[in-house]
């Protein structure tokens, strides 16, 4: 019996089978062909169209690898037919050549779609995959795989090398092991580590993988690698940032509060805000920030809050009062405003709180500091003018008359100039007596003590007795018994005895006359009132000038224009002030303001 | 030439007056003058002169620093009358404060600032600018 060529069989068998298959010989003529087969099919792979050089030549190299005896095969992608085709080569017959050229559907539309879609996916997420086959040693890297290690595009990975793009140290080690136990037990490994990329980047990424079996041997290991370099650094800034807010919030030497939304109620608290409320951090846990609001300003505080939380207000900003654990009432500088959640609902308060009592106080201290020394300036200005004046006034004198003197010869003359220029050197004298008196007001500071006010008026009353007497004048001391004055005992005596002289030097004779002094406490300040039926200072004509220097209202030869200054000045040096009320022809009343204690 | 016939002096000071008097006579400052201690007195005197239609000064030589009505009391009363004659005022002062001389400055009827003490120049230079008008 003849012996029938297995590939005798197979040219007849094909016809038959279900399938596409071709056999060819080795100038591509077909000596066979399934009832599937695409005649076009051989013509598209070695056609002459530029689009097909590229299968051609992947046609080619395995054709000839079946001619020489080896099983070959290309896989062809038709993107747009979603559709890929593997075409296997086997030489069935050696002499003559004959290859069996079959053509598989090796991905359907549908598998096409899907995997086009995770491709899709592993790049847009960052994903990259990757394949060891242990068998065969080859590493499959997925384009994702590739671009996450920055490796070139001739780069082939071998498991040495996969391993070594991970950070020397830990990350290589913990990465080493997982492999290991994977291998061993079947167990997949997940973790983020960290590698380094061929061009020496650091990234983070996170790597998946499991080692598949078979026969209960591992042939393969599959993985995933997803870039998280952004979310660790991003993950890592926002820890930083959280810890330097952390920080600024313990530390802050300014108070801070969060605050819950509903009741106002404290979340967290810092230092600076306990001590400045005086509670700890315990007992402020079951506050709310409405507890520290005074009762007075309560409804309104409440109200801007809820504005605030309402959003009907961007922030609150202000001088708050606020009552801490003893009720004392704290004068705070106050910042809030609203933390937002993702759907832009008011979720937290921040509030920031700084005690500015002290500071306020300082304020008005410095303000009034600067007020007196304005005053004192303004004062002392006048002062060296009026000084300036009145000696300017005697000298200027002196040098006229020395200037007569000089040319006169009239013996009588002579003598009326001499007794002038005598008479101005005594007021020059005067003068200067008188600014010696002033000036001791404002440089000798004296101690205040406590005085009895009702005795020093009766002594004043009996230093004046010639003087009263003798103008049948009458003083009524309606000072209470014991009543206290603090104040310089000097001064004192020395104002009292300015006002009664000048109540007396100025009485209208055409009546009784008299003067009367009463005393009372208000408000922390002793309140004198002397009171007088004189003959009065029209105020709307001397009003400003009744307590300077060296002005006079009367023609009076002993008006000095000194006395009121003088009383003026004392009781500002004791930190008091005197104000004066009068109508002409009626009288006059003086009311001091003394402070009852420093 | 005319003369200063009439001359007006407002001080308190008693050494003031003397002087400017004697000096008045040395430079024949004017044939005759008058002489007030304050401002009031001065204002009384002249209102009554004008309503009587007597001699009106020239001139009136006022110190600032008086009793009772000092010199620019004095001149915020007198400006409000209307003089039948134009009347030079100068303003003798011993005050070198320049807020004094600035205030007494602004009002019109105010000639010069004179600081006191006067010279016989400065009298001869009044008198001049008087008479030479």
């Amino acid at each position: 019996m003849a012996v029938v060529k297995t590939s005798q069989i197979l040219i007849e068998a094909i016809r038959e089978m279900p399938g596409v298959f071709a056999i060819v010989d080795k100038d591509l003529a077909i000596i066979s062909q399934s009832k599937e087969w695409d005649s076009a099919l051989l013509l598209a792979f070695t056609g002459t169209s530029g689009e097909s050089g590229k299968i051609r030549l992947k046609f080619d190299l395995a054709f000839e690898k079946a001619v020489m005896g080896e099983h070959a095969y290309f896989v062809e992608d038709l993107p747009h037919k979603q559709t890929r085709y593997k075409y296997k080569f086997r030489r069935i017959d050696e002499n003559p050549c004959l290859i069996l050229i079959q053509q598989v559907l090796l991905t359907r539309p549908k598998d096409y779609r899907k995997e086009l879609l995770l491709q899709e996916t592993n790049k847009v997420a960052d994903i990259g995959f990757w394949e060891f086959n242990i068998l065969t040693g080859k590493i499959f890297w997925s384009e994702v795989t590739r671009k996450i290690h920055e490796v070139p595009e001739d780069f082939v990975p071998n498991l040495e090398t996969g391993v070594s793009f991970y950070k020397e140290g830990e990350d290589r080690e913990r990465i080493s092991e997982a492999v290991q136990k994977g291998m061993q037990t079947g167990e997949s490994w997940e973790g983020d580590y960290t590698i380094i990329t061929h061009t020496g980047k650091e990234r983070h990424v996170n790597a998946r993988g499991k080692a598949e079996f078979e026969d209960g041997k591992c042939v393969r290991l599959v993985g995933t690698f997803q870039d998280i370099t952004e979310r660790v650094n991003r993950s890592l800034k926002l820890k930083s940032s959280e810890e330097q807010f952390r920080l600024a919030f313990d530390n802050s030497p300014i108070g801070f509060l969060i605050l819950g939304v509903e009741e106002f109620q404290i979340l967290r608290t810092n230092e600076a805000f306990q001590k400045l409320i005086k509670y700890d951090d315990e007992q402020l846990k079951t506050k709310k920030l409405t507890d520290f609001f005074t009762s007075k300003d309560f409804n309104r505080y409440a109200a801007k809050f809820q504005n605030l939380i309402e959003a009907k207000i961007p922030k609150i900003e202000g001088e708050y009062f606020f009552q801490d654990s003893f009720g004392e009432i704290l004068t705070c500088s106050l910042f809030a405003s609203v933390i937002y959640d993702a759907n832009n609902r008011a979720k937290e308060l921040i509030v920031q709180i700084q005690d500015v009592t002290e500071l306020k106080k300082k304020r008005e201290e410095v303000d009034r500091f600067v007020e007196v020394t304005t005053d004192q300036n303004t004062r002392l200005i006048n002062f060296a003018h009026i000084v300036s004046h009145n000696l300017r006034s005697h000298t200027s004198n002196i040098s006229m008359l020395l200037n007569f003197l000089k040319a006169e010869e009239d013996e009588g003359e002579r003598e009326i100039q001499l007794d002038m220029l005598n008479q101005a050197s005594d007021m020059l004298n005067e003068t200067i007596d008188h600014l010696n008196e002033v000036v001791s007001v404002d440089i000798d500071v004296k101690d205040k003590e406590e005085l009895d006010l009702h005795s020093y008026v009766n002594n004043t009353e009996r230093s004046l007795r010639g003087l009263i007497v003798n103008a049948n004048f009458k003083v009524y001391n309606h000072v209470p018994e014991g009543f206290k004055v603090y104040a310089v005992p000097a001064y004192i005596e020395s104002i009292l005895l300015n006002l009664f002289t000048n109540a007396i030097k100025y009485r209208d004779c055409n009546r009784k006359s008299w003067l009367q002094i009463s005393a009372e406490s208000k408000q922390g300040y002793s309140i004198l009132s002397v009171s007088d039926n004189g003959s009065g200072i029209d105020l709307d004509r001397y009003g400003d000038r009744v307590f300077g220097l060296y002005k006079t209202f009367h023609k009076h030869s002993d008006a000095r224009g000194l006395g009121l200054y003088m009383t003026q000045s004392q009781i500002q040096v004791m930190g008091g002030s005197i104000d004066v009320k009068s109508k002409v022809g009626e009288g006059t009343t003086f009311i001091i303001k003394l402070h009852e204690k420093d | 030439m005319k003369k200063i016939k009439l001359a007006c002096l407002v001080d308190d000071d008693p050494i003031v007056v003397f002087g400017l008097k004697k000096m008045m006579k040395l430079v024949k400052f004017c044939e005759n003058f008058l002489v007030y201690s304050n401002g009031q007195e001065a204002l009384d005197a002249l209102i009554a002169i004008f309503k009587n239609g007597e001699q009106i000064p020239d001139l009136i030589l006022l110190d600032l620093n008086m009793p009772v009505m000092d010199g620019w009391e004095f001149l915020e009363a007198f400006t409000k009358y209307n003089p039948p004659k134009k009347i030079t005022i100068y303003i003798l002062t011993s005050s070198i404060d320049p807020r004094d001389q600035e205030r007494a400055l602004r009002f019109n009827s105010v000639s010069n600032y004179v600081v006191k003490p006067v010279t016989l120049e400065q009298l001869e230079a009044i008198r001049d600018s008087i008479t030479e008008d």
